[in-house]
């Protein structure tokens, strides 16, 4: 019988959190097809009653190990059949699982799955790219800069400047920098900025608020969160994620006391991200408030536990936003691409390779 | 606070205060400056990120809080006047190591939580550990469970640790300061977590005995109720220890 494949892990940074998504959605839709995504990027269906620690040492024990083949009618293999997937879930966050290349593989595959598309998932992963997409949209985002590997150009904002790598969801990474040197020092020095860094500036005495969103059955908000921040102003990757579920952080406001104009930004801009972002599923997206002017930051398209703890008002449980997840990608098309135009006539007027190369 | 590039990002900072720095500050193993930030609020001061920690690149080779404090020397050139150290666990190493090379150059000791010594006497396992062993035995917590207990208790920062990172933690782990604890000329306040079951009291007093016999002077004020993490537990009690030294 078909069933869904939950695949969570993968070879990323958030690869632990990714563990504990997973294992909850597993958990809450009970009959499904587990399958763990390792650190070096190997696949394996686990049981479906493990717990967390269970891979802490790496793949767990009884695990079989599986192949991936993105050809129409594949996709996960288990010795060499394919395992009968009606949709899959990906619980995967950060890196390739989250990026557009897990999403592209299952198009290829022409399997079904949660979330956003390969370009809405690589456009989320790229903060250069979404602020200037949300910036094209005609929204209010926070000016942001690459920063570039010679000395110019300086952006035209003035610092403290928050270096942030131009790829990835999480928080890991993030520095405040106090001058444009530091900005290009800290962009030699760390590992996290060898794909590339941005800035922006750092709005003292701004805050944090983040709202989840969801596109079935219909479109629909969460509740919006203040979440706390670490002494230097920066929501630490700590703050984040270490209180997975977020029910254990301290000092976060949920739901955030707002001004009524504050809160109507917020519900109308979430409503243009969505469409401008070109969003699926539960998405989060992380605003930033000072003085009642509110402006897009970041967006996380699959965001930790699938930011089901934001889902207070209304009341939505875990278990029903996972199987709307599930109804949502089973109910909606598989990727085609299109070979129009490519009926062979041009081929056969081509003549020879080496009259092309002559 | 925001970070500062030194020495052309040979080492970064956060600086606190408008005036010029009078103190600086160096965290523990596995930490950052940013564990400084509730304490030095009302101060002007530097806290590094020390080499391989935060945003400073590691060290090349394996040095061990010796050459740490080698490294970090040039750092006091940027006071104008000795600075007070601030030094938390394995910044604590350094931080006695630098006023021991430089005595004329650094000013007043906070030392926290920090093995100086390396006879330390046997740790008595936590409460609730030894509960959690109790239970065990009793069949209530299962030996894989206690198994899981024992090795998160056992060396997270060396399971932590990577490249020379690894093996600059298992030379200062061997390393002891009876030498430089001798030498000191600063006045010394060794501030310590009641409940500090990673660096007991009992380290503390014993450094305490040693810098007094040398003829060197310290105190020593625990802190009730406080664990090993210092800056970031009990951050009021350090500011305010950390003024009074300044003070006098």
């Amino acid at each position: 019988m078909a069933k869904p494949a939950v695949i969570f892990g993968g070879p990323s940074d958030e690869h632990d959190i990714s563990i504990l998504t997973g294992l909850q959605v597993t958990r809450a839709l009970g009959e499904v097809h587990a399958v763990y995504w390792s650190k070096t990027g190997d696949w394996f269906e686990v049981e479906s009653d493990l717990e967390a620690a269970d891979f802490a040492d790496g793949v767990p024990r009884r695990s079989r190990e599986l192949s991936f083949v993105a050809a129409p009618g594949q996709g996960l293999l288990i010795k060499k059949k394919p395992l009968d997937i009606e949709v899959v879930v990906i619980a995967c966050h950060g890196g390739p699982g989250e990026d557009g290349t897990l999403q592209g593989l299952l198009d290829l595959a022409g399997l079904r799955y949660t979330g956003p598309g390969q370009a809405s998932s690589a456009l989320g992963m790229d903060k250069l790219a979404f602020g200037a997409a949300m910036a094209a949209a005609g929204l209010p985002t926070l000016p942001r800069a690459i920063v570039s590997s010679g000395e110019e150009p300086v952006p035209d904002f003035e610092g403290p400047f928050i270096v942030k790598p131009r790829f990835g969801g999480s928080s890991i990474g993030i520095e405040l920098a106090e001058d444009w040197p530091t900005v290009l020092a800290l962009k030699r020095g760390s590992s996290f900025f060898d794909q590339g860094a941005v800035v922006e500036p750092f709005l003292v005495g701004s805050r944090d608020l983040q709202v989840a969103v969801r596109t079935y059955p219909k479109w629909e908000l969460s509740a919006i969160e203040a979440p706390a921040r670490a002494a230097d102003g920066i929501y630490s990757y700590d703050q984040k994620y270490l209180a997975w579920g977020g029910e254990v952080s301290a000092g976060r406001e949920l739901p955030a006391t707002l001004d009524p104009k504050v809160e109507e930004q917020v519900v109308r801009l979430t409503a243009r991200v969505t469409e401008a972002a070109g969003l699926r599923g539960i998405a989060r997206i992380d605003y930033l408030e000072r003085d009642g002017e509110v402006v897009v930051n970041e967006i996380n398209t699959i965001p930790g536990s699938m930011a089901a703890y934001l889902w207070i008002d209304p009341p939505i449980s875990r278990e029903q936003l996972f199987r709307d997840m599930v109804d949502e990608a089973r109910s909606g098309p598989v990727r085609r691409f299109s070979v129009a135009g490519s009926d062979g006539t041009a081929l056969r007027s081509a003549g020879t390779i080496a009259s092309k190369l002559g | 606070m925001p970070l500062r590039a030194l020495f052309d990002g040979a080492l970064f900072a956060e600086s606190y205060g408008e005036g010029p720095p009078r103190v600086l500050a160096l965290h523990g193993w596995g930490r950052r400056g940013n564990d400084f930030a509730r304490s030095l609020a009302g101060f002007d001061a530097l806290a590094v990120d020390l080499p391989g920690f935060g945003a400073t690149p590691a060290p090349a080779e394996p040095i061990g809080a010796r050459g740490y404090a080698d490294v970090l020397a040039p750092v006091l050139e940027m006071f104008d006047s000795p600075p007070a150290l601030l030094g938390h666990s394995f910044g604590g190493r350094i931080a006695v190591c630098l006023a021991a090379a430089s005595p004329e150059r650094v000013g007043p000791l906070v030392v926290t939580g920090t093995p100086l010594l390396r006879k330390a006497p046997s740790r008595k396992p936590s409460v609730g550990y030894r509960l959690i062993r109790t239970l065990n035995q009793a069949g209530l917590v299962s030996d894989r469970r206690i198994e899981e207990i024992r090795r998160s208790r056992g060396s997270a920062d060396y399971r932590a640790a990577t490249g020379v990172m690894r093996d600059i933690l298992v030379k200062v782990v061997n390393e002891t300061y009876e030498d430089e604890l001798g030498r000191l000329e600063s006045r010394v306040m060794l501030l310590w977590g009641g409940e500090d079951h990673e660096v007991p009291v009992e380290v503390a007093e014993e450094s305490l005995r040693l810098i007094r016999r040398s003829g060197g002077s310290a105190e020593l004020e625990v802190l009730d109720g406080v664990g090993h993490l210092v800056p970031t537990q009990a951050p009021d009690a350090l500011a305010r220890v950390l003024e009074e030294v300044m003070a006098r």
